[in-house]
Parts: C-alpha cells; sequence; structure tokens
C-alpha cells in the first residue's frame, strides 16, 4: 500500500537548492534513505513530517495533503517521528517523556497503557523508571523510537537513528526497526549502508537534492556489478580503492582488464550511484 | 518512479474532545513539574520560614495585627511565590526549546496555543498553595498568638492573584522570547522597581498601581477604619492576569470569539479595579478616622483588671492580658498607700493621614477632653502596636509616673520634665518591669530624640509624654544595674522622700547608694 506520493518536490533555502525535482513512492514496509552529509535527507524528511513545507511539488501523505492546516493534523495524527539529534527532557524519566509526547499527541484515551506498551516494544521496560539523564545513548534513542510509535502510526520518519551506537546498540535497534516495518511504513534514513542491508526492502539514494536511485537494496549494488575488483596492490584510475583486513586493496571503477572482480555490496553500489567525480576527489 | 497502487485511508475519526482533555492532562503534568520544581521548593521554604522566624522573633510581631499582616504577607507571597511562580511558568514554556525537542514537539498535535493554556492552568495551584498558606498562617495567628483583628478576605486573595499575575507574565515572556534569563531579570526588575517606587510615592496613589498595593497607615488601625480599596485592588490584578494570559495565548496562534471575550473581560476588570482602587475613601470612612483619632473612648470598649481600667479599640483586647503583665510589675514596687491612683490605660491612634489639619497640640487637647467626657481622666496612653521594647518601656513609665506623681503629665510638645528624685524613680520604676522594658529604655535613651540628652517617653509613636533628664537618667540606669531587691527596699523604705518635688537627683542616688550625677537638672 503506498503512504506516501512526492512529486517534483522543491525547496530553496535563499540562494541555496535543498531539494530539486524530488519524486517517489513510499510503501509498507522499511526504506532507507541514503546519501552524504547535506544531500538534503533531513530536508526531506522534515517536509514529509510536517515541519517544513515544499515550495514546489505534490505531496500526499496517508491520503492527506500537507499544505493545508487540516491536511497536516491528519499527517500529524498518524505520524511517527524521530527527529536527526532529538533533544530529550533531562530530567523526565522515560516514561514521563514518552507520556509527555502522548499527550502532545492528544493520545487520552488509555494513555498509560500505551505508553507502557510502546516502552515495552523497545524493551525499556526495566527502564522507564530511570531519568534520561542517567540512559546511554542507545536506550535514549530507544526513548525516541518509543515516543514515535506512540498511537500505532502508520508512518514512521528516523532520522539517522543509529548515529553514535555502538555495534550491539546498532544491532539492537535493527532488529526493532525491522519490527516496527511490519504492517506499516518506515522511512530511514541513514549514513549506515549496513543498516539498509539488513532491515530495508527499498533504498533512496539522495544526493545534491536530487534522488539517485530508488529501488530495491540489492539493484543498488547491483550498480556496481562489474565494477569492483581486488588486486594486492593500488591500482591506478579506480574511483576508490582502500586496503581490507586481507591485505588486498578493493577497488571501485573501471576495472584493469585482468582484474579480479568480487561481488559488489550496497556500500560499492551507493558509491558508484553518488557523484563520481567528488568520490574520486574525496579518495584522492 | 514506483506505480502508486493504493492510497492509504485516510484520518480516523476524531475525538471532539481530546484537545481539552489533552490540555487538562498536559496542565496535570506541568502542575505536578511546577510544583516541585526546586525554585518553587525553595520559594515555598523561604516564605514559610520567614513566617516562622518572625514567630519566633520577640516584637511586634509575636502580638501580630492581622488587618495589616495580611497586606504584609502579600507582599512576601508576591516576592517568593509570585517570583517563583514567574521562572517556573516561563521554563515550562521554554523546555521545548531549552532541551531541543523542537524538531519532535513542532510536529505533535496539540496546538500552541492549547500547550500555553496548559501552562497557565498549571500556574493555578501555585497560587492556591499560596492561599493556603496564607490562611494556615492568619489562622494559627489568630488561635496561637494574641493576634489582634482580623484580616480582610480580599487582602488575603491578593498575595495568589500576584502569583497568577507573574505566573502568566512568565508565560508570556516564553512566548515573546525563547531566552530563560529575561524571565530572572524581569523579576529583578519588578522588584527594584517596587522597593524603589515605594518611599517615592510616599504611600501615594501611584503604589496602588503596582501589585503590592498602596501602603499600610504608619500604625495599626481598627478595621473600620482601614478602608483599603483591597476588593478593587484584587479586580485589578485578576484583570491584568487575565489580560497577560490572553495576550500570551494569542501570541500562540490562538484566535477567535472566546479568547478576544476573555480579553476584554480582562481588560474591563483591570480598568474598573484600577479606577476604582484610586479613588479616594468615603467620607464617612474618612470622618470616623478622625473621630477615633480625637475621640478614642467613642470607639473603644473597656475592661478593668486588677484595678486598672483598660480602654481598646475592637480587636484589640487580646492584648490586655499582656499590658497587664507590665502594669503590675510597676505596681508591685510601689507602696501600698501609693496604689490608691485610679489608673486607665487607653488606646490611642496618631495618624498624619488622618489628622486633616489638627496637629500634636489640638490632638492632645482632644485627648484630654475625651478621657475627661469618659469618666477616665488623665488616662495613660497606648498605642495599637505592642510586642517590642520600646512599647513596654513606654507604658511601664506613664504608669511609673502616674504612681510617682500622682497626676497625668501636662502637656508639653516634648512631654512633661520630670526631674529630681520622681524623674529617678519612673526611670527605674520602668526598667526594673520587665527584661523587655529594660531593652526598651535603653533603646529609648540611646535614640535620644530630645536635644538635652535623658530619656523621652512615647503615648503613641509620635506624642513624647514624660521627658526624664539626663542626670536622672543616669541615676536610675546606676541603679538598674544593682540588685533589684536591694533597691526595691531603699524605694519602699524612702518613697515619701524620692517623690518629694525637692528632691534632687543627688539626693536620690544617696538613698538609693548610687554614685552621683555628675551634672544636676534645672528644673
Amino acid at each position: 500500500m503506498t503512504t506516501v506520493r512526492a512529486e517534483g518536490l522543491s525547496l530553496r533555502f535563499g540562494r541555496a537548492t535543498a531539494l530539486e525535482d524530488v519524486s517517489f513512492a513510499l510503501h509498507d514496509g522499511v526504506t532507507g534513505l541514503l546519501g552524504p552529509n547535506g544531500a538534503g535527507k533531513t530536508t526531506l524528511l522534515r517536509i514529509l513530517a510536517t515541519a517544513i513545507p515544499a515550495d514546489a511539488g505534490q505531496l500526499r501523505i496517508l491520503g492527506a495533503d500537507p499544505r493545508g492546516a487540516a491536511g497536516r493534523l491528519a499527517v500529524r495524527r498518524r505520524l511517527g517521528y524521530l527527529p536527526q539529534n532529538p533533544g530529550f527532557h533531562q530530567h523526565f524519566t522515560a516514561f514521563e517523556f514518552v507520556d509527555y509526547i502522548a499527550i502532545l499527541k492528544e493520545i487520552v484515551v488509555g494513555r498509560h497503557d500505551e505508553v507502557r506498551r510502546v516502552l515495552h516494544a523497545v524493551g525499556l521496560d526495566d527502564q522507564r523508571g530511570k531519568k534520561i539523564k542517567a540512559l546511554s545513548g542507545g536506550m535514549r534513542q530507544r526513548v525516541g523510537l518509543a515516543a514515535a510509535l506512540l498511537d500505532e502510526p502508520a508512518l514512521v520518519i528516523l532520522d539517522e537513528p543509529t548515529v553514535g551506537l555502538d555495534p550491539e546498540q546498532r544491532m539492537r535497534f535493527r532488529e526493532l526497526i525491522a519490527q516496527i516495518g511490519e504492517g506499516r511504513t518506515v522511512l530511514l534514513s541513514t549514513h549506515q549502508t549496513e543498516d539498509v542491508a539488513t532491515v530495508c526492502q527499498r533504498v533512496i539514494v539522495l544526493n545534491q537534492g536530487r534522488i539517485r536511485f530508488e529501488g530495491e537494496p540489492v539493484a543498488l549494488a547491483g550498480m556496481a556489478r562489474g565494477r569492483v575488483w581486488t588486486s594486492p596492490a593500488r591500482a591506478d584510475g579506480a574511483l576508490a580503492a582502500w586496503r581490507t583486513g586481507s591485505g588486498d586493496y578493493h577497488h571501485i571503477g573501471d576495472p584493469p582488464p585482468d582484474a579480479r572482480l568480487v561481488d559488489p555490496s550496497i556500500e560499492d553500489g551507493y558509491l558508484m550511484v553518488i557523484d563520481a567525480a567528488s568520490l574520486a576527489g574525496r579518495t584522492a | 518512479m514506483t506505480a502508486v497502487l493504493a492510497e492509504a485511508p485516510g484520518t480516523p475519526a476524531l475525538d471532539a474532545a481530546a484537545p481539552r482533555r489533552a490540555t487538562l492532562a498536559l496542565a496535570r503534568v506541568e502542575i505536578v513539574r511546577m510544583l516541585r520544581h526546586p525554585v518553587t521548593v525553595a520559594a515555598t521554604l523561604l516564605l514559610t520560614g520567614s513566617w516562622v522566624s518572625a514567630w519566633f522573633a520577640i516584637g511586634t510581631t509575636r502580638y501580630p495585627v492581622l488587618q495589616n499582616l495580611d497586606r504584609d504577607s502579600a507582599i512576601g507571597m508576591m516576592m517568593m511565590l509570585g517570583g517563583a511562580a514567574l521562572i517556573v511558568g516561563n521554563l515550562a514554556v521554554l523546555r521545548t526549546h531549552r532541551d531541543g525537542t523542537t524538531g519532535l514537539s513542532q510536529v505533535l498535535i496539540l496546538p500552541d496555543h492549547a500547550r500555553t493554556l496548559a501552562h497557565l492552568i498549571a500556574v493555578l495551584p501555585l497560587a492556591v498553595v499560596g492561599a493556603v498558606l496564607i490562611v494556615a498562617r492568619m489562622a494559627i495567628l489568630a488561635i496561637c498568638a494574641p493576634a489582634a483583628g482580623h484580616p480582610n478576605p480580599y487582602e488575603l486573595a491578593i498575595g495568589p492573584a500576584t502569583v497568577l499575575l507573574l505566573g502568566a507574565l512568565g508565560v508570556l515572556l516564553g512566548r515573546l522570547t525563547r531566552s530563560a534569563v529575561v524571565a530572572p531579570l524581569a523579576l529583578l526588575v519588578l522588584l527594584a522597581s517596587l522597593v524603589a517606587l515605594e518611599p517615592l510615592a510616599h504611600g501615594g496613589k501611584a503604589l496602588w498601581l503596582a501589585p503590592q498595593g498602596g501602603s499600610v497607615l504608619e500604625m495599626p488601625t481598627p478595621v473600620s477604619l482601614m478602608a483599603r480599596p483591597a476588593a478593587a485592588h484584587l479586580g485589578y490584578l485578576l484583570g491584568l492576569a487575565g489580560l497577560l494570559a490572553a495576550a500570551a495565548v494569542l501570541r500562540a496562534g490562538a484566535r477567535g470569539v472566546r479568547v478576544a471575550g476573555a480579553g476584554a473581560v480582562a481588560l474591563a476588570c483591570a480598568v474598573a479595579g484600577g479606577t476604582a482602587q484610586l479613588s479616594p475613601p468615603d467620607r464617612a470612612v474618612v470622618a470616623a478616622r478622625t473621630a477615633a483619632m480625637t475621640h478614642p473612648s467613642r470607639y473603644e470598649t473597656c475592661q478593668e483588671l486588677e484595678h486598672v481600667t483598660y480602654c481598646a479599640f475592637a480587636g484589640f483586647h487580646r492584648w490586655v492580658p499582656a499590658w497587664t503583665t507590665v502594669v503590675r510589675a510597676v505596681v508591685a514596687r510601689v507602696p501600698a498607700p501609693a496604689r490608691s491612683a485610679q489608673l486607665t490605660v487607653r488606646q490611642r491612634i496618631a495618624i498624619p493621614a488622618f489628622d486633616r489639619g489638627i496637629g500634636p497640640e489640638r490632638l492632645r487637647a482632644a485627648w484630654r477632653a475625651d478621657d475627661a467626657a469618659a469618666g477616665t481622666p488623665g488616662a495613660i496612653g497606648i498605642d495599637t502596636s505592642w510586642g517590642d521594647s520600646h512599647a513596654a518601656a513606654n507604658l511601664a513609665a506613664q504608669v511609673a509616673y502616674r504612681l510617682v506623681t500622682g497626676e497625668a503629665p501636662v502637656d508639653a510638645r516634648d512631654g512633661a520634665t520630670t526631674c529630681g528624685g520622681a524623674g529617678v524613680l519612673v526611670v527605674w520604676l520602668a526598667g526594673q518591669a520587665s527584661a523587655q522594658a529594660r531593652t526598651g529604655l535603653r533603646l529609648l535613651a540611646q535614640e535620644a530624640r530630645d536635644e538635652r540628652g535623658g530619656v523621652s517617653f512615647y503615648e503613641t509613636q509620635l506624642m513624647p509624654t514624660v521627658y526624664v533628664p539626663a542626670p536622672e537618667l543616669a541615676v536610675a540606669t546606676q541603679a538598674l544595674a544593682r540588685t533589684r531587691a536591694d533597691i526595691a527596699a531603699r524605694v519602699q523604705q524612702s518613697w515619701a522622700t524620692l517623690t518629694a518635688p525637692s528632691t534632687t537627683a543627688a539626693q536620690a542616688a544617696q538613698i538609693l547608694g548610687v554614685p552621683a550625677p555628675a551634672t544636676s537638672t534645672a528644673c
């Protein structure tokens, strides 16, 4: 089921173009949003979360047009949003914070039960009485996620929720996101291609305000098929090359004739999709 | 582009009561957080602590006048709880900004004006706490202390109203600026301006435009003469609070007839209350004030205790036992034959604001005439403050004067000068009456309002009635430093000599066994 349909979204901040002619659709399941810093990911998510309007284009979210106040309100009633670097009321307990958000979401019937439910869903049963300032970064992110899950939202927008988490926390968070994506639409903005590989059914790559790829993660990896190889020494002419743990060099680019091609990863595909020229500049 | 298969279902059915219920739920959360905020707790402890410490202090606070204390309590409440309401109300509004949750908060459903309304509602319990505290204070004082009079309910409500006003100001400031420094600064500016303006305004009408209202009178008066426009001031404050609240929700985006109506009602209250409170007192009250000052007997009732008549204004009779203690201590040191003088202690008020051009001399004459008409000639004057050492010394000295001279002091601008042995006796009798009276004597002597030195005793705060010169004061002070029993025995033995007009201070010193004064008084 399509929950979001965007056609030709554009947004400028002064003379800078944040988004240009962005069109896509979101369906049930987890969709990853990949892109380098400054690609416009957060701007796009804020538009979808009804925090800011687009300058141009058509957008329907959950059947509503967020340009009008009534449409915005309709979207917000069914939206779960975890912003990038979400702040927390440090002196609140986890329960108090989520309860506070529940009130602001106008959840008035069975509110405390709902708060307990979402805290349980993110595995914070035992931590709900702890002050947020006493929680680890990963637990705080889970508190934020719990708040986003209040009232069973049909659309969940998560802006880089795994930033700053250690590998174990990131793994647990991925498990949570995968669970959340069952039966609803989740848009997950991330820098981590592993996040996309593990939990996303679809992926959108955004760069310089434009969509560069939209499809399945396997297809993203496929974008680099035949253009990834390894060799014992760094090869000239590769767009990117780095030494791996085995001691061989991993290359992306136009391979030499005798290259030992390997299966590309999503990261390889992602790197191929985003601006090759700037990639070459960065890795030189 | 992926093909669109179907649109998600639209918005679920809405609960029309949800915004109202969410607003109240948010208010409940904010109430708890505001009440247990360290600033609120500290303010409450400071306020109650100041009241409790006043209770334990020795002075007029032990004999409170409730019709004055209600206004004083309101000022303390405004500074403490009102200040707390301003700060915690402001912090509650700014919480989202301070904690960086704006990104999430702005896409939540409850509109800003409803959140602002919740913050305003959350200030109400702070006012309720203030009301409970002030009523509890009055009840405790009325029950446990020899309190005079009774508080004005409107005056009592002014403290909580200032809490509402400042709380609403805090919420409004939070809507106007995101800086958390502004509210404490505003509080400091407000308090500084109130402190600075009060003396500048000399208790004038303009002070009623400030939250704490105009000054109280120079000395306590019976309730019926107070005529403070407390009800109008309360309406004025509530109107202002309503205006600030309406401005806050308007700033938060509220629009509509209800907000406009509430703002209009608040404006009407503020204007009506503000105008009414500046109106002069009723003519009948003004006339009654003057009459009560010049002819107190008409407004007092009397009771006799241990052969002494005590006349007090309505509400002040609970102080008679305390007056009796002082009078008894003086009378006890006087030989039995000298106790035959009929003593009357009468409350008097001398307030320049009630004066209407009468002046001290005419006021004294009016008092003498009033005493004579009431059948209590030569009554001893006592004012409407009690509990401090000055009051004890003034009463003891006046009683002593009557017993030593057998007559009332002649009216003189600086008080009747009492020389020789009689002067020594007056001071000694006053000083030995109680530790408090002795302290009062020492303070009165130190204050030395009279350029001749010596000590003056007052029948009200502004009206000296007895003056004892420096040599007599020196002898009496020496006697007070000796064993009381020894001096008392000498006084009993030589009463006639000591009270004789011809007995000098030096001779009195010889009788009492203390060094003679370096100088003598020409009376």
